[in-house]
């Protein structure tokens, strides 16, 4: 029937928007923790890489874009907020909703500025977590 | 006949125009010492509608709120709230208890409970694609 299809095409639909989930699981659901990484570790990782480094290398600076626009978006909102409502309660809200806009917005910024779009940003993390855990159990033997 | 019929009806707009509002007039004029210190806002708006249209301005001044000597602003016939923002200091005197008293009744208490819960259910919800978008950069 058309609709056992559909419903494993649902299926695989929401597999891939939690995939993000099986990374927590690399990294905290193992017997064993993984050791926590450095930004030297990563920033060795991303010379030594030529595929995915500069992938990782984009998506760790598109960070700042995005903290850049929770702050103005915070800045923006709590402000008018603030001088033009009197209830405190109303000021935090506004602050905080204006953050999550504005890192929304910045995180779009930087997709286009870096052309994030163009590339595995899972698959970079990915590629990471397994060049750590080859690092890892090769020099502490673990 | 023609121009004085457009007279007549150009002046029956502007009588009915006038006591269609009037009662809407006169309710917050009414109404301005029924409110505690918590709804300066609306008597400001209500001193604001008078000056514009009857010019009793001074009005709201001789209700018990008079002591907190509310400005108003210079410019503009409407303001989106009071002109007074939140850093100037606030009459430190308590209000009149409203929750303490008021028995939890069904209707409020379901309506109350569902505003919460579509807080939160909206929070649950929304939280699903931002942890999908900045999880990945916040990865590694």
């Amino acid at each position: 029937m058309g609709i056992g299809e559909h419903f494993e095409g649902v299926k695989q639909h929401w597999a891939r928007n939690f995939a993000f989930l099986d990374y927590f699981k690399k990294v905290y659901g193992r017997d064993q923790p993984l050791p926590k990484w450095s930004d030297a570790d990563v920033e060795e990782f991303i010379a030594s890489d030529p595929v995915y480094g500069p992938q990782l290398k984009a998506l760790r600076e598109s960070r700042k874009f995005a903290l850049g626009g929770a702050l103005a978006g915070a800045a923006h909102l709590g402000g008018v907020a603030f001088k033009y409502s009197k209830s405190p309660h109303g000021v935090v809200l506004a602050t905080g909703f204006g953050a999550l806009t504005g890192a929304v917005l910045g995180s779009e910024v930087a997709e286009h500025w870096y052309e994030l779009y163009k590339m595995d940003k899972q698959g970079a993390n990915l590629r990471f977590i397994y060049w750590w855990e080859d690092k890892v159990s090769g020099c502490c033997l673990s | 006949v023609l121009m004085i019929l457009v007279l007549l009806c150009a002046g029956m707009d502007k009588y009915h125009s006038s006591t269609r509002f009037a009662p809407l007039r006169d309710a917050p004029f009414a109404l301005r010492g029924a409110f505690g210190t918590s709804n300066s806002s609306f008597n400001n708006m209500d001193g604001l509608r008078h000056s514009s249209s009857i010019g009793q301005a001074r009005s709201y001044t001789s209700s018990p709120l008079g002591a907190l000597r509310q400005k108003m602003p210079p410019s503009g016939n409407r303001s989106l709230h009071t002109s007074r923002p939140l850093s100037t200091p606030v009459a430190n005197r308590p209000l009149s208890p409203h929750l303490p008293l008021k028995k939890p009744q069904l209707s409020a208490t379901f309506s109350i409970s569902h505003r919460i819960f579509g807080a939160a259910l909206g929070a649950a919800i929304i939280s699903i694609p931002l942890a999908t978008r900045f999880g990945v950069m916040f990865e590694v």
